[in-house]
């Protein structure tokens, strides 16, 4: 079938009132998880994968991807009305957004956000699908040498992600791949580092470990510290709306913002709390009414939030076609495909092309539900974003029980998310990384798959593992990984101090 | 070099340490990757800490500084200790009086604890277990746990 009946096809089966419903419904949930500062969109999907387990895996992506774009949304409506970011994604917003809402104008700023977000997250979609298929075409001419390349690349993106030192960031991500160990060994049908416990036969269950590690660490970062009663959220006092003439001006800002996005969004070891801040600061290096910086600006709330919007279609590329989740909530997404028995790569764009493009078809429709909800349920989430943390704790904990139960019905993987939970907390304490250790875990097996097979091959030769040109871009690109932190830091501080000083 | 790093330092050993022995119960052929990795992740704690060290001795005077303080401000053990002690207590009553029950005195429990209002205890209660019944029980039809007294 040729790309463009894919795409019909994939739109037809988004459109069944099952999924219909359950991208109202997920994007819903994910702006919910957004507005409430302190909860991220990782922890949102992760605590909601288990959900989509008895699910058409085309729809239980659909309601993952539904979370993450609500969840990225989400986040502006605190950092709007009481300025405090829902996610990290939204930081940027927060100073032009505020300041509007000091102004009375906290519907004309979330209205701004709301379609900003929208726009990106639609443009993003764009590139999504042009520039996935080719780079799955790429992926097929891998063998298991590559495919060991390509895992170790992976972990040098880990650096990328990692949150001060790159060496922690690194020690995560072996840590995960020792973590990947755990069970009966591919190749020679023994078992390794079991504990005594038959139930982990199959190794540590991800969406345990990710459910712990993103979920029920946050339970725990929540209750260490005096639980503050929220601002009130601010009154509206005009409408949500925006005029013709206001459109016409934020366009460009959104444009730029798209492609900003975008790009960041297909960089592995970037994210949307990278994006806001350049989005931000380009849209005020290009205005035309640079005053208003600083005072309560549309443009700088819509540059913040297109941008941020636009990494969530560009993330899902190298993600889908390399199996190279570039940050936490792509990881966690990477999770549950694999929870669903599907392998990123090229065997997406082929055998399970029709449910790729309902994916795709879904995650375009959530944009219009993201505007929809957005936009009609600016005020309730506005009380939602002051629902206190004590309430959270315990509702938090209780959905990390049960859906970690329902992966297979069995308590032992509730003793092992809270195991998870525990480390998740320590290793944010001590400034390692919970990402690095989910992508070491999802891309252990892949590794190992890939170099026993490749000297099992050649006969125990290791100059198998250079063989190929493939091999040395993908050697080249671990180059490429290992460096990039650095220059993503001066990036990101950069912006930082920029937008802060503007 | 700070007190932090010594802990992650001698941790990260630690668990070297531990999966080693482990690796040599195991047959030949199937150390070789554990045994990679283990290097690995010992000669990347070695790394980190020489460079903590060469930190260390840039300093003057060569003390360890003592970020534990910084790192757990505002930290409240009473409070942190008894959430985490309820949660493995509910573990316990999930095992005993099943999941719906253990869900709803950890959850009143909990936001008692947290001094929340009766009425909000109570709408707490009533949206996360219908929420939990509606989806888990009625839609994914996961048989939650009934407890070993009413199972």
């Amino acid at each position: 079938m040729d790309t463009l009946s894919l795409m019909g096809s994939g739109f037809l089966q988004a459109l069944t009132p099952l999924n219909l419903l359950m991208m109202a419904l997920s994007t819903a949930v994910g702006v919910t998880i957004g507005c409430l500062p302190g909860l991220s969109a990782a922890m949102g999907v992760a605590l909601l994968l288990p959900v989509t387990f008895g699910m058409d895996p085309a729809t239980g992506l659909i309601i993952l991807g539904g979370i993450y774009c609500g969840a990225i949304f989400g986040g502006s409506i605190s950092a709007i009305l009481i300025h405090t970011p829902g996610t990290p994604a939204s930081a940027a917003t927060a100073i032009e957004g505020y300041q509007m809402t000091l102004r009375g104008e906290a519907a004309k700023a979330l209205t701004v956000a709301c379609f900003a977000s929208f726009c990106g997250g639609l443009l993003s979609c764009v590139s999504l699908y042009f520039f996935a298929p080719p780079l799955a075409q790429l992926a097929m001419k891998f063998k298991s040498p590559e495919y060991f390349w390509l895992s170790l690349f992976g972990l040098t993106i880990i650096a990328g992600v990692s949150s001060k030192s790159m060496l922690k960031g690194l020690m995560s991500g072996v840590l995960g791949l020792l973590i990947s160990t755990v069970g009966m060994d591919p190749m020679e049908g023994v078992p390794r580092f079991m504990f005594g416990q038959s139930s982990l036969y199959n190794g540590v269950d991800v969406t345990c470990a990710l459910i712990g590690l993103f979920s029920m660490s946050q339970i725990l970062i929540l209750a260490e510290k005096k639980i503050q009663p929220r601002p009130q959220a601010a009154k509206f006092k005009t409408k949500f709306e925006l005029s013709g003439k206001e459109v016409k001006r934020l366009s460009p800002t959104i444009i730029r913002s798209w492609i900003i996005g975008n790009i960041i969004g297909i960089l592995p070891g970037a994210g949307a709390s990278i994006a806001c801040f350049i989005g931000y600061n380009e849209a005020r290096r290009f205005s035309k009414r640079k005053d208003e910086f600083g005072k309560g600006s549309i443009e700088g709330v819509a540059g913040s939030e297109a941008a941020n919007n636009a990494v969530t279609g560009g993330s899902l590329i190298p993600m889908l076609t390399l199996g190279i989740p570039g940050e936490s909530v792509t990881a966690v997404l990477m999770g549950g495909l694999i929870i669903h028995g599907l392998q990123p790569g090229p065997e997406l764009f082929s055998t399970y092309a029709g449910m790729t493009y309902t994916f795709f078809a879904g995650f375009v429709l959530v944009q219009f539900f993201m505007l929809f909800i957005g936009m009609l349920g600016c005020k309730g989430f506005a009380q939602i974003s002051r629902l206190s943390d004590a309430i959270l704790i315990p509702s938090i904990f209780l959905l990390c029980v049960v859906g970690s139960y329902a992966i297979h019905n069995n308590v032992v993987e509730v003793v092992i998310m809270m195991i998870f939970g525990v480390i998740g907390f320590l290793v944010r304490k001590f400034d390692m990384n919970a990402t690095a250790i989910v992508l070491g875990m999802i891309l252990g097996p892949i590794g190992e798959r890939g170099l026993r097979r490749s000297l099992m091959l050649s006969d125990g030769d290791p100059s198998i593992l250079f063989s190929t040109p493939l091999c040395w871009l993908l050697i080249a690109l671990c180059v490429l990984g290992v460096l990039s932190p650095l220059l993503m830091d001066r990036m990101e501080r950069k912006m930082r101090e920029k937008a802060h000083t503007a | 070099m700070t007190r932090s790093d010594v802990g992650v330092i001698a941790m990260i050993y630690a668990t070297c340490l531990l999966f080693f022995f482990m690796t040599l119960n195991l047959k030949p052929a199937a150390q070789i990757y554990p045994m990679c990795l283990i290097a690995g992740l010992a000669i990347l704690n070695t790394l980190y800490f020489i460079r903590r060290l060469a930190g260390l001795f840039k300093t003057s005077p060569r003390v360890l500084v003592d970020d534990l303080p910084e790192l757990f401000k505002g930290f409240l053990p009473t409070q942190f200790f008894f959430v985490l002690g309820a949660c493995a207590a509910y573990l316990g009553l999930l095992y005993l009086i099943g999941f719906y029950i253990a869900g709803f005195v950890y959850l009143v429990a909990v936001l008692f604890w947290f001094k929340v209002k009766a009425a909000y205890i109570a709408a707490t209660v009533v949206i996360l277990g219908a929420l939990v019944y509606g989806v888990f029980t009625l839609f994914l039809k996961v048989p939650l746990p009934k407890g070993v007294i009413f199972g």
